[in-house]
């Protein structure tokens, strides 16, 4: 806007015929519309391509009318626009940086065409405004993408591609590696510790990728490595800038690294893949090789980068530290995950069939002494075997918790929000499966928190906080589970409005004896989240039914807590592992369940005085600590003819739901034990209220129930 | 998912919901075409033979491929809230495998089980089930000319549920498609009815 306060004009009519102009302005304000509702709407969510797609449209419809009319600046800027968009399609650009990029170019565009249809005059600093903005540049360093277009080709026909998925793994964990460790230096600009570290993790991809003819890689790590070297040569200082360029050189190595993966995936079609692959990374390397070039050569400006890029000098400082990184590396073995899968499996027949066997009432019959023993060390050793195999599926945070932080940096820097994030316990072991899954609902929560939750720099320090934000994650071992927590300082959620929606949806209808807990956890409501009304008001629920999808399948539980001005908490709790749970055996009629342990709160026969019965119906409910506890016969549920209806015989077992208690109803407990969950949903997609089989010790089959679905189900 | 990117990829032209569901649809159909028949299955995979079995006075046959192992009437624990042909879930060294009984799902007469009936245990895309049949009676080799693909048969069976006929001397053996008759949707459609 200010573009058009201090423009000196130019008339372009000596370009056109006045005809011409004419009608390029009658055309253009429904192809500008069109794309500025487009924009408006990628803007609101996720990548969607269906968005871009439409808003390449656009801009080709845009660029046609200009061609048309000869109109080769706004032509040209439009070309570059489409080009960040197409980029952003393949994901050669991160669909928000894109996005960010295209925004503010587009704004730029804006004030022109209004200029121009106002009084046909362009302002005279459009072109310079539009060229300066920094691009994605795809385009330029031609000959350096032809090379580099060669030396991929030449990879996949030609490398010895047995060492390959090795070099891959090792290499995409040290870029993880380095991406925690930049994180770190960015808060910790004058350890050279971690300068030096990350130097190490770029040089061990760097030797490899030199090794296997990969010199995409070669010269990204390489450049990477001159960085640091002045770096470490007090040379170049840490800055934001040069962080980000590293990340950038980061991200583009580990894309890398991903299409060569997917390349060397013999069930792909190869032919198709290394195309667009291909295409990809050369894009990618012309982009971030002149971004961390440029960005390098303010702060060298005396000095030849070149120069320095190709003296040897420095690989015999590397060589030093190749030593030092040997006495670190631990005695590894590297196995596929699934074989450790099917180990875990096996293991668990084995728990199962020794418990069968211990069962057994001949065995049990037995009184030798010996036998007895041998029985004994064969169950000990089984529990340890089972042990040590679940220990090795158990691997550290650590990953996830630096994508986060990542993530955190990003989003800050995007919001416009300071943001001190502070991580404990990333060296937590949890199962593979749970890394797996658990990052997109952490991504979610700490998102929520960073967008809604903090607060900008002017209205912190105007509510007497620091300026800064903090966001701490945290994680560590309770008994037998695992908590992970997400604290920040913000201003909390706003329980009036969460209250409100949830009363519109119907969720409660008596608000008298709700505590804040109790309401805050209505933001995890199936079908809350999806509101709009909630997340333009109060700004929170995005996200939060994968949150608590992604919870249910991991058998975990989340709580949070509020205190308005002061900040929320998300209290996310797992168990250790997710193959095995502790469980109560339970009977109806000839079936057998297990209830997990963590859900279970009490077991309890209520006397008949007890019970209480709701629209003449009888023992609906019954009074347990001075409550009115409701009922739920799973026999009803289940369909199954049970030993007893009358509940003063039964057992009630209570559950929690939220913060609501509930009495199931089953026939007799038999023991408690620990049971391996085997997944039978794949066969019975619809028997809600059970989440799993599992082998008793009598060789039957038991089914692990559900006790929230149950609830939720028989509430309704 | 793919076809959209694709598309996008292709330099976009067009993209709107119109065009997307029409290359689905061709993708579709041109996957569809790629996967074997089920005949061409029985004759070039399991080179024409069949593992035989009685349900009544009918004896029917799967391909010798699908048929993963046969096992005794061994405890089946029912599945509570499924459709009566589904007899519940067995333990078989570990495994929990969900066995339907054939005759309750061809609506026919029940029958007691007896020394004979045993569980046909068939693998149909790594999905392991349990069929109960009456009385196993062996394997045959079917030569083409003996098979009749899409027979003219009486109302007790449903005609999707067979690949076609086979005669040979004077038995008459219906070939099943086991892939079909247990199907998720074919169990879940009896599920929704149930419930």
């Amino acid at each position: 806007m200010n573009k058009t306060g201090n423009k000196k004009s130019r008339s372009l009519k000596k370009r056109s015929p006045k005809k011409g102009i004419k009608e390029f302005k009658e055309g253009l304000p429904f192809h500008r519309d069109k794309l500025n509702l487009n924009l408006v709407m990628a803007e609101q969510g996720e990548k969607n391509l269906r968005f871009l797609g439409t808003i390449l449209n656009d801009l080709a419809a845009i660029k046609k009318l200009c061609d048309e009319f000869d109109q080769p600046l706004f032509s040209n800027a439009i070309s570059k626009i489409r080009g960040i968009v197409s980029a952003m399609v393949v994901d050669e650009v991160e669909y928000k940086i894109g996005l960010r990029k295209i925004l503010k170019l587009h704004k730029i565009l804006e004030d022109a065409f209004e200029g121009f249809l106002s009084n046909s005059l362009l302002p005279e600093s459009f072109e310079k405004d539009f060229n300066l903005e920094p691009m994605v540049q795809t385009s330029r360093k031609k000959e350096e993408d032809i090379n580099n277009k060669a030396v991929l080709q030449k990879l996949d026909k030609t490398a010895d591609t047995s060492s390959l998925p090795l070099f891959i793994t090792d290499s995409l964990e040290s870029v993880e590696k380095v991406q925690a460790r930049l994180l770190d230096l960015e808060n910790d600009p004058e350890n050279i510790e971690l300068v030096n570290s990350i130097f190490r993790c770029f040089h061990s991809i760097k030797g490899a990728a030199g090794f296997l003819g990969l010199p995409a890689i070669l010269k990204l790590t390489h450049n990477a490595e001159t960085a640091l070297d002045d770096v470490r040569h007090k040379r170049l200082k840490v800055t934001s800038d040069l962080i980000n360029c590293l990340l950038e050189v980061r991200d583009a190595i580990q894309r890398l690294l991903i299409q060569l993966k997917e390349l060397n995936d013999p069930s792909l079609d190869d032919s198709q893949i290394s195309h667009v692959n291909i295409e990809k990374a050369e894009n990618l390397l012309g982009n971030f090789l002149s971004d961390s070039n440029s960005s390098k050569i303010p702060s060298l400006a005396n000095q030849s980068v070149v120069d320095k890029m190709q003296k040897p000098k420095s690989v015999f400082g590397k060589g030093q530290n190749i030593e030092k990184d040997k006495s670190l590396i631990l005695d590894v073995v590297r196995v596929p995950s699934e074989k450790l899968d099917e180990l875990s499996e096996l293991v668990g027949e084995l728990v199962i069939a020794l418990s069968i066997l211990s069962h057994n009432e001949i065995i049990t019959g037995i009184e030798d002494r010996e036998v007895r023993d041998k029985l004994n060390q064969m169950e000990k050793t089984t529990e340890s075997l089972r042990n040590k195999t679940l220990e090795v599926r158990m691997v550290p945070l650590e990953p996830v918790f630096s994508r986060l932080a990542r993530q955190v940096r990003d989003l800050s820097q995007k919001l416009n929000k300071k943001v001190k994030l502070t991580t404990k316990g990333k060296d937590t072991l949890v199962d593979k499966l749970v890394i797996d899954e658990i990052y997109s609902p952490l991504m979610h929560i700490v998102r929520n928190a960073l967008d809604h939750g903090l607060e900008n720099e002017e209205e912190r320090i105007a509510s007497g906080k620091p300026g800064v934000g903090n966001i701490t994650l945290s994680a560590y071992h309770q008994g037998e589970s695992i908590r992970i927590e997400i604290i920040d300082d913000g201003k909390g959620l706003n329980k009036e409005k969460v209250l409100e929606k949830a009363k519109q949806a119907g969720i409660v209808k008596d608000d008298s004896a709700l505590s804040d807990d109790q309401i805050f956890s209505f933001i995890f409501h199936a079908g809350f989240s999806t509101a709009d009304k909630i997340t333009n008001v109060s700004g929170r629920g995005v996200g939060m039914d994968v949150v608590k999808k992604t919870m249910e399948k991991l058998r975990g539980k989340i709580e949070v807590s509020s205190k308005p001005g002061k900040g929320s908490v998300f209290s996310l709790q797992l168990p250790m592992t997710t193959s095995i749970i502790e469980g109560l055996v339970f009977r109806i009629g000839e079936n057998q369940f297990i209830a997990p342990l963590l859900s279970v709160r009490q077991t309890v026969t209520p006397r008949k005085d007890e019970l209480q019965s709701i629209h003449d119906r009888e023992g609906q409910c019954f009074l347990y600590q001075g409550k009115l506890l409701p009922i739920l016969k799973l026999y009803e549920y289940f369909r199954i003819e049970p030993s007893f209806k009358d509940p003063s015989k039964a057992m009630i077992i209570i559950v929690e739901n939220g913060h609501d208690s509930y009495g199931l109803m089953v026939d007799e407990l038999l023991h408690k034990q620990q049971v391996v969950i085997k997944n039978i949903k794949d066969r019975f997609e619809n028997l809600h209220g059970i989440s799993g089989g599992t082998i008793l010790g009598n060789g039957q089959v038991g089914f692990i129930l559900d006790p929230e679905e149950i609830v939720q189900r028989m509430k309704n | 998912m793919h076809t959209e990117l694709d598309l996008i990829k292709n330099e976009v032209k067009i993209v709107n919901e119109a065009d997307l569901d029409l290359i689905t649809k061709e993708v579709k159909i041109m996957s569809e075409m790629k996967i074997m028949s089920e005949v061409e299955g029985l004759f070039e995979k399991s080179g024409g033979k069949l593992l035989t079995f009685m349900l009544g006075k009918q004896e029917y046959g799967i391909q010798i491929l699908e048929a993963r192992e046969v096992v005794g009437l061994m405890h089946i624990d029912p599945v509570p809230k499924t459709p009566d042909f589904m007899k519940g879930v067995i333990n078989l060294r570990g495994k929990i495998i969900p066995v339907i009984d054939l005759r309750s799902k061809f609506e026919m007469e029940k029958a007691d089980y007896t020394g004979d009936t045993c569980i046909v245990v068939v693998d149909i895309k790594g999905k392991m089930t349990g069929v109960i049949v009456d009385f196993l009676s062996g394997v045959v080799t079917l030569e083409k000319n003996n098979f009749e693909e899409s027979p003219e048969l009486g109302s007790n069976i449903r005609t999707d549920f067979i690949i076609g006929m086979a005669k040979l001397e004077k038995r008459v053996i219906i070939v099943l498609d086991m892939g079909k008759i247990l199907s998720n949707e074919e169990l879940l459609q009896v599920h929704n009815n149930a419930a």
